[in-house]
């Protein structure tokens, strides 16, 4: 019984990590293709470092968006937080509505994200994480050649239903 | 737990010679009695650290550059090794070799909890729950029934604990450490499990309840709780721990509070105070009372100061100093009056760490800082001296006896 427990317990191990690594292969297929645009640093030292860096942590304009953006009650920096992005005219992501109830939407040009983390940034500003915002830049060395950060980006990632993210494109 | 068994064993040695000495016992006796008591193996802590070190290796060598590069082959490069080191420990640990089979069950066990949280970084899967620490705590309490070796329920434990700790609060962590884990503290499978579990439940109770913010006082609730299941509780070692781990941390939580009301703005309508919590604390003090006239330990009545919520009354600063007080004298007062070892040890520390906490709170901000450590010297001098004497006081009273 405990042989079989053992083994049992060893092909489960090995299949969860390798069902995270299968699925971002998945997300080619079943995930949605989002482009988003990054607020610009100032700082310009950090230009010519980022292909030395580790991760890099990407500063999106949907990580800020305005207090009349918030619906529903003062929220604890923990809870999570639900995000209804829409596309624009020009193709990029914006955030249309921030609340702390689950929201659902099928439209084809809408998606919902889940943010924590949130807080004060300026006065009627929020700040948010959304968890994907870092990158393993040695992993997509070839994307991030020509980025800047000095200037506004366009990044396009794939989201999959199941949380996970691709990046495809740095423009 | 080992070297305090160890430590005793030489005492022991060192006591019986003189008693061979004095002639209360005879040579040969003395090695019987020692020998009731088997040496323990100092191999234990070394084979501990190497898995320690040997741990930190695999970690740093998984979150290295070469393991950063997210490639399949690099993956199945890392799982086959944790896959070997889980069959070699459990090949060794069939052959009688526990403690090394249990060591590389360990190595295993680390090594996939490393890939795991790489490919979730490596192949960016947002995180918003902590399902990764579900799925560790629970193969780790798994492989704790298969070998049954308590470092397996340590290392389990502890993952649990920090997936707790880890964002949101997690239900099914707290389930699984309430249904799964409390069983081996219950069971008293091995000397430390009851500790490491009321500490990690007090971890897990604090993150409840710190997550409904406006309401963090049912801490006080929960504290309640648990001790009152300490008493319920028949194997005594288990509950004397559980006791022990509730009334000290309610202890805490009270310090906390002390220093926690000094704020303003805390009190300024930051809080919401619930009558559903006077109607529970009202039955748990019902149920304690009750316990208590059952058990006839009527010095344990003190013990429910420590629930009394000070949020409730009026100057909720001066009430939470005022009770941290009254309950560290009264613990001396009976301590000495019944003479309970226990009671005057406890008292002692309690009155320390209530006189520390008033006089943080008071002297830290307006006085010079080396008269601010004077100053609590001589206070504790001063403790001391009167507290050494009410113990001659009481040797005397017992010789007269």
């Amino acid at each position: 019984m405990k042989r079989i427990l053992f083994y049992f317990l060893l092909l489960f191990q090995v299949s969860v990590v390798l069902l995270v690594v299968l699925q971002y292969n998945l997300i080619d297929k079943y995930g949605a293709e989002i482009t988003l645009i990054t607020q610009p640093w100032e700082e310009e030292y950090y230009e010519d470092d980022i292909l030395a860096y580790q991760d890099y942590t990407f500063e999106f304009e949907i990580n800020t968006f305005a207090k009349d953006k918030w619906v529903g009650e003062e929220v604890n920096y923990q809870t999570p937080v639900f995000v209804l992005l829409k596309e624009n005219q020009s193709g990029i992501y914006e955030i249309e509505k921030v609340t702390d109830k689950e929201i659902q939407t099928n439209k084809s040009k809408e998606i919902v994200l889940q943010g924590t983390n949130l807080y004060e940034s300026e006065a009627d500003f929020f700040h948010v994480d959304y968890g994907f915002e870092t990158v393993n830049v040695k992993n997509h060395q070839d994307l991030f050649e020509d980025f800047k950060v000095s200037e506004e980006t366009e990044v396009t990632f794939k989201f999959a239903p199941w949380k996970q993210t691709k990046l495809i494109q740095i423009n | 737990m080992k070297r305090g068994d160890e430590m005793n064993l030489s005492k022991l040695e060192k006591e019986g010679k003189k008693w061979v000495d004095q002639g209360i016992i005879s040579e040969e006796q003395l090695n019987v009695i020692l020998n009731n008591y088997p040496k323990k193996d100092a191999n234990i802590l070394v084979v501990l650290f190497a898995v320690l070190l040997t741990g930190l290796a695999l970690i740093t060598f998984i979150f290295s550059d070469w393991a950063q590069v997210a490639h399949l082959s690099r993956v199945i490069v890392i799982l086959s090794f944790t896959l070997f080191l889980y069959i070699l420990g459990d090949q060794l640990y069939r052959r009688k070799q526990t403690l090394y089979g249990v060591s590389f069950i360990l190595l295993g066990y680390i090594g996939f909890s490393a890939s795991l949280f790489l490919v979730i970084n490596n192949y960016n899967l947002i995180l918003h729950s902590s399902w990764p620490f579900i799925i560790l705590a629970i193969v780790g309490l798994l492989l704790y029934t298969i070998y049954s070796h308590v470092y397996l329920y340590y290392i389990s434990l502890i993952a649990l604990t920090i997936g707790q700790l880890y964002g949101e609060f997690s239900y099914v962590l707290f389930i699984l450490l309430i249904i799964g884990f409390s069983y081996f503290a219950f069971r008293y499978t091995s000397k430390l499990t009851p500790h490491f579990f009321g500490v990690s439940l007090v971890i897990n109770l604090i993150a409840l309840a710190t997550s409904f913010s406006a309401y963090y006082y049912w801490f006080i609730i929960y504290m309640f709780i648990f001790y009152i299941i300490a008493e319920l509780t028949f194997k005594k070692e288990v509950a004397n721990v559980f006791k022990f781990i509730s009334l000290s941390s309610i202890f805490l939580f009270n310090v906390f509070q002390a220093f926690y009301f000094q704020e303003d703005y805390i009190l300024d309508g930051n809080l919401e105070l619930s009558g559903l919590f006077l109607v529970v604390l009202l039955i748990l003090f019902g149920g304690f009372i009750l316990i208590k006239r059952i058990t006839f330990k009527r010095a344990d009545y003190i013990y429910l100061i420590l629930f009394i919520p000070t949020l409730y009354l009026p100057y909720p600063l001066l009430m939470t100093i005022i009770l941290l007080f009254v309950f560290s004298s009264a613990l001396l007062i009976v301590g000495y009056k019944k003479d309970y070892r226990q009671f005057i040890t406890y008292g002692t520390l309690a009155f320390l760490l209530s006189t520390l906490t008033v006089y943080i709170e008071y002297a830290w901000e307006v006085m010079n800082k080396s008269l601010f450590f004077l100053i609590g010297g001589l206070i504790l001098f001063s403790f001391s001296f009167i507290l050494e004497r009410n113990r001659r006081k009481i040797k005397e009273k017992g010789s007269v006896k």
